[in-house]
């Protein structure tokens, strides 16, 4: 636009619109137009939504209004899916008070005159409205349970005082063992427990904070056994969620792993060329040659003897893990990377920085590592599904993550445990399948998406 | 051609040479180890493995002992000083000791036992998945952009995609719970191998008949091809002899890692179906702590998966004359 405003050529010269053309039209990165391209691209884009909504479910999963992954309802496991949703009495994250009822209400409007009388108890205690469930026979009430959604501040694990409070105050408004109740009559109630159940197991000091947000807005509401429950009674919706931060984690570490080695290694190689780039090659060579599963279940097997001191070193399990996974899928990394290397390392801006004065390191950090992003982009995305597979695989085979964490692989085995031509639980197996196909599929295509979309003369392969 | 084999049979014995080293060093420095002292072994184990690794000689010689291929014992090789009887011995000798778990077992017993079932399971998958594959694959290519085609590529996508003991899981509820047709494990005859040899070679399969479309597009393509229908040639000839031969190629070199990857997929695959094969006993010696079977196992499939993928190069070189092994290495 300024071009047009410049006085120097005359009005309708050709090189003007050239000028103003150029001017208007922004430069294209190599990332520009891949994103481009791939944003064509419908299945791969699909796909990037896709793990996008895993990512985020999978980090926000205390958020998501689960049923507890960890509670087990062994009355009525395994349960087949139901739609449904919300307000399932048998909420885990609780704390439950337990009121015994030691005569049977008179009438109904005498018991919910109790229940308000205990529940403004209650509150008067913690500051919080309980959540009332009967029990006993129709008619009958027993006893009833106060449900507070769980805090730590509540838990008598944790050194709350609750229980002596709610009995001193139960003491002061009882007279010959029958409780005031307001709005006039007495009932006899006593305190049979106080229990607290935090359906969660460890957390994180965000993922608690996710848990209180989570009450915050959704308070008891929990969504039903979509994917019903496992051969204990466990929610399977829930543990597919919770377990997929361990396999995406372990994925994605793993990856990170591999792309570390697989970058300086193929990097140092296709840089410096010659004779060590064919002696780094030639071992390469001889790794793929060996069959890797079993040298990881090797190696995680030796591991396991020096748990112990991992642990004081600050490795846990997991982490031996990740390394171990990352260590084994490089190879092809390196490979990719090297060759790229060699054509980059004769290519003249090469020259004029070394020219320059730069050293071989700042060559390859500065000048050389930036050109590699799209390709490591790519064949990351593609490392990422074989990773997860070794972790299904050795998880699945019982060497892999171990209850009480979850992951996908080691949902997949309990599935297969709870196979019998008796009572088939069809869910199980289903529910692991789709969540890891759809992963592994949605990688793979996206991958595939990416690699076309950053070299278009590869396309349709 | 024979440069290229004594290169790669140099190559062969260092890379043994490195596996059976570590493990020698991993066997004699873990705690947890066959010679700690901690264990509870079986004193019968105990005896056998004082005995077979002649724990009260210097370390060298034990070495020396446990890679073989001489025996350096009582009854090893006269040159030795030892009577003759038994000249050879150690891993070289492919005598991999007794094993930790099985008493009265050596290494070598469990692996002859177990090794023929996985390798009947083994080359079943993969016979299956090269028929199917190479079939698929080429009917896709001619029938280019058509419905099939579209349905190949999308099964060949989730075939690539699905790990195995999910589609294990699927085609179990499908063929033994739902239609009741296949029993779902054990060894025997041979209604027992149709399901596990299926999911083995899927994955397989799958990648096959992708590499044939992507191989066979790229030569139909080609002027040659065109000079033989113009030659008046049947579409039959010139898909099945001028075609296919170089249309092939990529499935030729996938097939060394593809045999690779069915031996580790029968990991799984055999677990699943409760198949005693080698597979079974590995993953069992992991969890065991049977380090002597465990090293037998990788180092016996190392070597397996080095060969194979040295008879797949020389063949990939007698299918494309273009190629010279020498560099092929």
């Amino acid at each position: 636009m300024s071009a047009q405003t410049a006085s120097a050529p005359a009005k309708g010269d050709p090189r003007l619109a050239l000028l103003a053309e150029a001017k208007s039209g922004r430069g294209s990165s190599l990332a520009r137009e891949t994103l481009r391209r791939l944003r064509r691209d419908r299945a791969a884009l699909v796909c990037a939504l896709f793990l996008g909504a895993l990512g985020l479910a999978s980090l926000f999963a205390p958020f998501v209004p689960l049923a507890s992954p960890q509670v087990m309802h062994l009355a009525d496991a395994p349960r087949p899916p139901a739609l449904g949703s919300s307000g399932d009495p048998r909420w885990a994250h609780r704390v439950s008070l337990r009121f015994r009822l030691l005569e049977a209400p008179r009438s109904r409007e005498f018991l919910v005159r109790t229940e308000q009388t205990l529940v403004a108890l209650v509150r008067g205690l913690t500051g919080e409205t309980a959540r009332v469930f009967r029990s006993g026979a129709r008619e009958e009430t027993e006893a009833l349970e106060l449900a507070l959604l769980y805090r730590a501040a509540l838990d008598p694990a944790r050194g709350a005082d609750l229980e002596a409070r709610l009995r001193s105050e139960l003491a002061s408004q009882t007279q010959d063992g029958k409780l005031h109740l307001r709005g006039g009559g007495d009932a006899g109630v006593e305190l049979a427990s106080v229990s607290a159940q935090d359906g969660y197991g460890a957390l994180s000091r965000f993922d608690r904070w996710l848990v209180a947000k989570r009450h915050a807005v959704f308070g008891f509401y929990q969504l039903g056994p979509w994917l019903g429950s496992d051969a204990k009674g466990r929610d399977l919706l829930a543990r597919l969620v919770f377990g997929s931060r361990v396999s995406l984690l372990v994925a994605l570490c793993g990856g990170l792993v591999s792309v570390l080695v697989g970058v300086s290694y193929g990097a140092v190689a296709g840089y410096f060329g010659g004779r060590t780039d064919e002696r780094m090659m030639r071992l390469i060579d001889v790794l793929y040659s060996i069959p890797f599963l079993f040298v990881v279940i090797f190696v995680i097997t030796l591991l396991g003897e020096y748990r112990a001191e991992l642990a004081e070193l600050g490795i846990g399990r997991m982490t031996a893990f990740f390394v171990v996974l990352g260590l084994v899928t490089w190879l092809t990394m390196a490979r990719v990377v090297r060759g790229q290397v060699l054509s980059l390392r004769n290519q003249e801006f090469v020259l004029a920085a070394r020219a320059l004065g730069a050293s071989h390191t700042r060559v390859l950090l500065s000048h050389i590592l930036p050109h590699l992003s799209g390709l490591v982009a790519v064949y990351l995305t593609l490392t990422l599904p074989a990773v997860m597979l070794y972790e299904a695989f050795l998880s699945f085979l019982g060497l892999g993550v171990e209850p009480p964490d979850v992951s996908w692989g080691l949902l997949a085995a309990d599935a297969m445990d709870a196979l019998n031509p008796l009572a088939t639980a069809w869910w199980l197996v289903l529910g692991p399948a789709l969540f890891l196909g759809s992963t592994l599929l949605a990688l793979n295509v996206l991958g595939d998406g990416l690699r076309d979309a950053l070299d278009p003369r590869l396309g349709g392969r | 051609m024979m440069r290229f084999l004594l290169r790669r049979a140099l190559w062969f014995v260092i890379t043994v040479w490195a596996v059976v080293t570590l493990s020698f060093a991993l066997m004699r420095g873990v705690r947890g180890g066959p010679f700690s002292s901690e264990r509870a072994l079986h004193p019968a184990v105990e005896q056998a493995l004082a005995e077979r690794y002649h724990l009260d000689w210097p370390i060298w010689k034990q070495y020396l002992a446990y890679v073989g291929p001489l025996n350096l014992g009582a009854h090893g090789a006269r040159v030795l000083g030892g009577d003759g009887s038994a000249p050879f011995g150690g891993v070289l000798a492919l005598d991999f000791g007794p094993s930790f778990r099985y008493r009265d077992f050596s290494v070598g017993d469990v692996l002859s036992q177990a090794l023929p079932i996985s390798a009947t399971l083994g080359a079943l998958a993969l016979a299956w998945a090269l028929v199917v594959g190479l079939a698929v694959g080429i009917v896709s290519a001619v029938k280019r952009g058509s419905a099939l085609d579209l349905v190949v590529r999308v099964v060949a996508t989730l075939g690539i995609a699905l790990p195995s003991f999910v589609v294990a899981g699927l085609m179990i509820l499908l063929f033994c719970f739902a239609l009741r047709w296949l029993p779902p494990a054990g060894w025997g005859d041979l209604r027992h191998l149709v399901l596990p040899a299926c999911v083995l070679g899927a994955p397989f399969a799958a990648t096959i008949a992708r590499l044939t479309r992507a191989g066979m597009l790229e030569v139909l393509s080609q002027d040659y091809i065109r000079t033989a229908r113009a030659k008046g040639l049947s579409a039959r000839t010139v898909l099945l002899r001028h075609a296919l031969r170089a249309g092939v190629l990529p499935v030729v070199s996938y097939l060394g890692p593809a045999t690779a990857g069915i031996l580790t997929g029968s990991l799984v695959v055999e677990k699943i179906f409760a198949i005693p094969g080698v597979g079974t006993h590995f993953v069992n010696s992991a969890l065991n702590r049977d380090y002597t079977l465990a090293m037998g196992v990788t180092l016996c499939y190392t070597v397996l998966v080095y060969a194979l993928n040295t008879l797949v190069d020389v063949v990939y070189t007698l299918l494309d004359p273009r190629i010279e092994l020498a560099e092929a290495t």
